[in-house]
């Protein structure tokens, strides 16, 4: 956890220092955005089944995105809830839903970018508090599973404007170091690292507490697939229509991945716009 | 417009993106499910070697009369062959629910072949029951839709000696609730824990309760845990109880009482207080079940479950199949006036 924040603070100061010595006058920028989406995932955890489940949901996305000359800084809260079946069984709903999961996907996320251009960014995303949480019925001790961490990614964006009232902005976030626990090992509801490390214990009750630090791991981008694509049709300046695909994929237990993936289809609305133009000092 | 067309097929392309790179998914004919449910078994059961089962003789045999036209009903039971035959009370194959029922369930019995040695009508008629004890104090606690009570204090039949019942692990003790209860029992010059016919539940609860017996860290085993496919995928997590932190720890004698109902998380209560030299067992011998249990679900929507681990005690014995007692004690079950393992037990504290 320590060495994310830290690698955070360091892109911070790198894209600062950068952004301190090219501009003279700047437009300051505020918007707070709120959006609602549909969901659509997927899931599959190969440790126990090779089962593909596919769910369809609801999601929120609220914000604030400051821009200052050619910086932005972004931060905001993500939240998707969605029903998940299997797409190989179909039970009685009568008997308490059995075999459904609630899938819920919280998120705390920070960005930063800088224009490179008019028409390219690069930058990076900070996510805080990035979980994914299934809640299967009808199942005991594999009833619960999730997947949490904080994830540093790199990003790149490309924006185009399409007349005057029209733009539309592609990106793709590229997950380059997580620090994050699963919460089922090969055979059993335990993070794989507690049981091969024999570190199982029942009085550590961070071996069972998602946000037991204890047990996280740090998996860098080649352990740890995670990577976002997102498409933004912008209109006014007010509305976002926006599209997301998040896909994760890792294993715990060589050749046993877990496989995520979220689509998010969203209209955004800005609800506070405020342009600011101010003269700064040039420094050397 | 071209280009709006490109990126719309893009976008099409994307939705289905991860499943390009997932497994192939589950099938579920007949071949495809034995096998599923023969692989889950064979790579991630724990006790196949302590079991004597010879999962690849099982899997070659049953395997050669399975067939695509089989009926589920047949299916099912060729599968449990299996199921039953790891003689485990945690490892089961529910199959399909229908109009509110199960319509096929594997599991093995584990009183079949042991005599009772619990009956709650006698222990509520004559020792715990509110008019005939009122100085046992009652903790009524839901169980899934089911309220139970956690007793403890002092039964009638004497004054000085602790009376703890526990019929469940499926249940929340707050930390302030077992500190009541220990300082409650605190001055007495023993005690006896009853845990008959309790089914588990919650570990960490009953080792929480073990704990509140212990003066000093004490080892009492290792877990050997399922860690990877092969037969040598096993990874043990020794078990060293620390004692509560409370001042209303027990230290007295104890005599904890048993029955082949006691299972799952009541065997750890067990494995955990059997290094204690002030701890007897009296009763009858019990279920079992030491390993901790995954579950999942088959392709065709079967519900497994399988134990993935095994405890192993301090002395290195294999618990799942049950602890004798140290004192074995036999139940009439049809005397409705007394219980004779609670009274040997009242008679060996004095």
């Amino acid at each position: 956890m320590r060495i994310s924040i830290q690698l955070v603070f360091v892109l911070c100061a790198f894209f600062n220092v950068h952004g301190q010595s090219d501009s003279t006058q700047r437009t300051k920028k505020v918007e707070s955005y709120f959006q609602l989406s549909g969901v659509y995932t997927s899931f599959q955890d190969a440790k126990f089944s090779n089962i593909r489940y596919n769910g369809i949901g609801t999601g929120i996305d609220i914000g604030r995105k400051v821009i200052i000359g050619i910086h932005s800084f972004q931060y905001g809260f993500q939240l998707s809830y969605s029903n998940s079946k299997s797409s190989t069984f179909k039970l009685d709903p009568g008997f308490g839903k059995i075999g459904i999961a609630r899938e819920f996907h919280p998120t705390l996320y920070v960005k930063y970018m800088r224009e490179l251009n008019e028409n390219f960014s690069v930058g990076g995303r900070f996510d805080g508090l990035e979980s994914y949480f299934r809640v299967t019925r009808g199942l005991g001790n594999n009833k619960i599973y999730y997947n949490v961490g904080a994830n540093l990614y790199g990003k790149g964006s490309y924006r185009r404007k399409l007349g005057d009232k029209w733009e539309i902005e592609t990106g793709i976030e590229l997950g380059l170091l997580s620090f994050m626990r699963e919460s089922t090992g090969f055979a059993f509801s335990a993070p794989q690292t507690v049981l091969t490390n024999g570190l199982f214990n029942y009085q550590d009750e961070s071996t069972s507490n998602p946000f037991g630090f204890k047990h996280y791991e740090l998996r860098p981008i080649w352990n740890y697939g995670n990577l976002n694509i997102l498409a933004d049709v912008k209109f006014k300046q007010r509305w976002t229509f926006s599209y997301t695909w998040s896909l994760r994929r890792f294993s715990t237990v060589e050749n046993y991945p877990t496989t995520i993936g979220i689509h998010t289809l969203g209209v955004k609305f800005n609800f506070i716009d405020k342009t600011k133009k101010r003269r700064s000092k040039k420094k050397n | 417009m071209k280009n709006y067309i490109i990126l719309f097929a893009l976008f099409l392309g994307l939705i289905s993106c991860e499943k390009l790179i997932m497994k192939p998914n589950a099938k579920i004919d007949n071949r495809a499910i034995f096998e599923e449910y023969t692989k889950l078994v064979k790579e991630k059961y724990a006790m196949l070697e302590f079991k004597g089962v010879d999962i690849d003789f099982l899997i070659d045999s049953i395997g050669n009369v399975i067939t695509q036209d089989m009926n589920s009903d047949t299916l099912f039971k060729k599968l449990a062959i299996i199921t039953n035959r790891l003689r485990d009370g945690h490892s089961s194959l529910i199959g399909v629910y229908t109009s509110g029922n199960f319509e096929n369930i594997a599991t093995f019995d584990l009183n079949e072949g042991f005599p009772i040695a619990f009956n709650d009508t006698i222990l509520r008629n004559n020792y715990t029951s509110a008019n005939v004890a009122p100085n046992l104090k009652r903790i009524a606690i839901d169980d899934e839709g089911t309220s139970i009570e956690v007793l403890y204090g002092f039964l009638p039949q004497s004054a000085t000696i602790a009376y703890i019942r526990i019929p469940s692990f499926n249940i929340t003790l707050e930390d302030e609730q077992l500190e009541t209860i220990f300082a409650e029992i605190k001055n007495a010059t023993g005690c006896i824990v009853d845990v008959r016919g309790n089914g588990g539940g919650d570990p960490s609860l009953s080792t929480k309760i073990a704990s509140y017996f212990m003066s000093e860290t004490t080892y009492t085993g290792y877990e050997r845990f399922k860690i990877g496919p092969g037969s040598s995928g096993f990874q043990d997590s020794p078990s060293n109880v620390t004692p509560a932190e409370s001042d209303n720890r027990f230290t007295e004698a104890v005599v904890v009482l048993t029955d082949r109902g006691c299972y799952s998380a009541t065997t750890t209560l067990c494995y955990n207080m059997n290094p204690l030299a002030q701890v007897t067992f009296m009763g009858q011998r019990t279920g079992g079940g030491s390993g901790s249990v995954a579950d999942g679900f088959l392709a065709n929507g079967w519900q497994w479950s399988l134990s993935t681990s095994e405890f192993i005690d301090h002395l290195g014995n294999h618990l799942d199949d049950g602890i004798n007692p140290d004192i074995q004690v036999l139940f009439d079950n049809t005397d409705q006036s007394q219980d004779e393992i609670l009274d040997e037990a009242l008679l060996y504290l004095q």
